[in-house]
């Protein structure tokens, strides 16, 4: 399988995904780890990070099995958000995103972006099964998943707490086999 | 005859989407309206939420996919109460 391919430029209808090598991603990543409200809903934790805790903490891409597509509309050149994906060894795919600009919240960019990018994974590596873990009232973020189709698969309760907040998250877990994502891509298609 | 917590449930979420009722079908679902976009879920779990006066589990947000889905959320005699 082409893995190599994972980290090539890919193109959806509106944005150019853009792999970003580590530092890359980290520069243009730090300024919105310090958005607590952003970052409350991202991973739970609203907490100012230090720029040292935010490299420990961001997947960092090596883009050979951890990967950041920068999100970026076509004729622009600012990101607007990242698509983080890390291929285990165990054939299975952790994804993450992160819509950073507000002006693009509840116009379909996860659903756009993520679609092309499983399909990107699916098409260049033996991954065969796709997973997340999403704050549980991250809402829209759950609604993404539902949409594509992944199956709630656990909760992990009470499992992290906002330092910035004090409040205490659940946790959902998602996962997708790649022969239900094929079979939903095919019935769309049909 | 409609099950009485559905026909409330329609209307809660053809409230938040800005709709009519008769466009929010029982089989409707996540990605079935143009309009059920993830921000509007966000509104029509609020709605729910304020509706049956407490905040959903960890575990009932994930299950929310369908019409039916979040009439299960409704008491039965508070949608017959409301249907009367």
């Amino acid at each position: 399988m082409g893995v190599d391919a994972l980290a090539s430029v890919i193109e959806s209808e509106r944005f150019r995904l853009e792999p970003r090598g580590r530092w890359r991603a980290f520069r243009e990543t730090y300024p919105w780890s310090q958005d607590s409200a952003f970052m409350s809903s991202y991973c739970g934790s609203g907490e100012r990070r230090s720029p040292w805790k935010w490299y420990r903490e961001m997947i960092r891409p090596n883009n050979r099995t951890k990967f950041a597509h920068a999100i970026i509309p076509r004729g622009e050149t600012a990101p607007i958000g990242v698509h983080f994906a890390a291929i285990r060894p165990y054939r299975s795919c952790f994804l993450a995103i992160g819509v950073h600009d507000r002006a693009w919240w509840g116009k379909g960019v996860v659903q756009e972006v993520r679609g092309r990018i499983i399909d990107h994974i699916l098409a260049h590596s033996d991954v065969e099964r796709l997973y997340a873990q999403v704050v549980a009232r991250n809402l829209p973020s759950v609604f993404n998943y539902r949409k594509f189709g992944f199956t709630h698969v656990g909760t992990l309760h009470r499992s992290c707490r906002d330092p910035a907040t004090g409040e205490v998250h659940d946790m959902l877990i998602f996962e997708m086999f790649r022969d239900e994502w094929l079979a939903r891509r095919e019935r769309a298609g049909a | 005859m409609p099950d009485a917590r559905l026909v409330m449930a329609s209307g809660i979420i053809a409230g938040a989407l800005g709709c009519r009722p008769a466009e929010v079908g029982a089989d409707a679902a996540i990605g079935s309206l143009p309009q059920w976009d993830s921000i509007a879920h966000l509104s029509i779990v609020l709605a729910f939420e304020e509706r049956i006066g407490r905040q959903l589990t960890a575990d009932e947000i994930a299950s929310l996919e369908t019409v039916a889905s979040f009439a299960a959320l409704l008491p039965a005699e508070n949608a017959e109460t409301s249907a009367t």
